[in-house]
């Protein structure tokens, strides 16, 4: 068994680059499946194959309460933060980017309830390149003060 | 011969020390010119980079070359999922750079993680061209990236036939934000028969130049196999890095490509020397924007 690993070991130079990024482009194969990952983005090489690139995705978030649904401005320093979670909008990340634009948003006059975030990419009609929205993904949290 | 000669890990062929270090000093000035990370991790690369370069001793430290594999590992991982692709290889080719200077035979490793990767990166683009987009195969990726994408601008005004006003007019509609509700009203829209042709021919080279470069670096096959690789991955140098302007990718394949050279392979690796100096006249010189565009557009269009 030694002898086994001692071999594999002393073959690493043969096999393990190869094979770290087969794992990394098949887990982006997986997370673009599951997770809506950008196809371009990854270690997955699928970039310059899909219309869905980061550049293309967007992300929308209102406040809401009973009376009121009003679209958040994204401030320009959490443009980052955006494109992080437009690219991989995974919930964890959502919920991250959903928290500080309530902490921006909260103020004394109105009381705000939930936040909707909504991650969109745009889709190309086949032959007349008519673009239309695509919900990649739409989360709601509660921000109502306890 | 034996069967497992005639396997790629066992040929019997060396790449010689002259392609390890072709391929090396390309790697090191692929990272001289286009440095990753944050400042953070920059420093470190350049510095890494150019004691390399300027040091023949150290060109073959394997400890170096660690370094630059955890380094560009580190980048990917503190830029997740934002990275570009070849963040990623550029991980992979250090750390097998790192690995075959660990081992006996240094050339031979660097050589076959050199092939492997190419033609695994290009089978991974096969998958997803072929397999996976919904949108690439009819042509609709080219005609709506030629339009939106402005690195492809100049190309696309050129060899599509676009004037001005029309690529002004196709970028806005396609360009259009539009989340819900019906799409836009496209009754003014008509694609220029060139440049739908320009989209068509740019998806089926793409196809083919993907497929081949990934059978002809995966064939196991040895030395006959060898001129068709080559020819293949620097005729896509050439070609693909002239119009999309990803040099990076196109550096770090080239010295990836340079370890397979053979000893006698001297005009080879001429070749892949040339090839990556016109891939830096590419970044230097916009040719389409800048030299054929006035030429065909005039300077009041342009």
């Amino acid at each position: 068994m030694r002898a086994l690993i001692g071999r594999i070991a002393a073959s690493a130079c043969y096999w393990l680059p190869a094979a770290l990024l087969v794992s990394v482009a098949t887990n982006q194969l997986r997370l673009v499946d599951s997770a809506s990952l950008s196809p371009w983005s990854g270690g997955g090489f699928g970039m310059f194959s899909s219309v869905d690139s980061p550049g293309h995705r967007h992300l929308h978030a209102f406040v809401l309460n009973q009376d009121i649904r009003r679209e958040v401005a994204l401030p320009r320093d959490m443009k980052e933060a955006v494109l992080r979670a437009t690219t991989l909008p995974t919930p964890e990340r959502l919920a991250a980017l959903a928290i500080e634009l309530a902490r921006l948003e909260s103020d004394d006059t109105i009381r705000w309830d939930e936040i909707e975030l909504q991650v969109w990419t745009v889709n190309y009609n086949a032959g007349s390149l008519s673009p239309s929205g695509h919900l990649v993904r739409k989360e709601r949290y509660d921000i109502a003060p306890r | 011969m034996r069967l497992a000669e005639r396997l790629p890990l066992f040929g019997p062929r060396h790449a010689g020390p002259l392609a390890i270090d072709l391929a090396l000093r390309l790697t090191l000035l692929d990272l001289l010119l286009r440095p990753v990370g944050s400042w953070a991790i920059r420093p470190f690369v350049l510095g890494l980079a150019a004691a390399a370069l300027l040091r023949p001793r150290w060109l073959h430290q394997p400890l170096l070359w660690l370094a630059l594999a955890v380094l560009a590992g580190t980048r990917v991982a503190l830029d997740w999922p934002l990275a570009d692709n070849h963040a990623y290889l550029l991980s992979y080719w250090c750390l097998a750079a790192a690995l075959a200077l660990m081992a006996k035979d240094a050339d031979r490793p660097l050589a076959f993680n050199g092939r492997l990767l190419v033609g695994l990166v290009f089978l991974f683009a096969c998958v997803w061209k072929f397999v996976v987009s919904d949108n690439y195969l009819d042509g609709t990726f080219f005609q709506v990236t030629l339009l939106t994408d402005p690195r492809f601008e100049g190309f696309s005004r050129v060899a599509g036939g676009l004037d001005a006003q029309t690529y002004q007019a196709l970028s806005e509609f396609v360009g259009q934000h539009r989340d819900a509700g019906p799409p836009p009203d496209n009754s003014g829209i008509v694609l220029p028969p060139r440049f739908e042709f320009l989209a068509l021919a740019a998806t089926g080279w793409n196809l083919f130049i993907n497929a081949a470069l990934a059978l002809a670096f995966l064939w196991p096959g040895g030395r006959a196999v060898d001129p068709v690789r080559h020819a293949l991955l620097l005729i896509y140098c050439a070609i693909t890095y002239a119009i999309a302007t990803v040099d990076g990718f196109g550096w770090l394949l080239l010295a990836m490509g340079a370890a397979q050279c053979g000893v006698e392979q001297r005009r080879t690796r001429l070749a892949y020397v040339a090839v990556f100096i016109l891939i830096i006249f590419y970044r230097e010189v916009p040719w389409a924007d800048s030299v054929f565009l006035p030429l065909l557009a005039g300077p009041v269009d342009y």
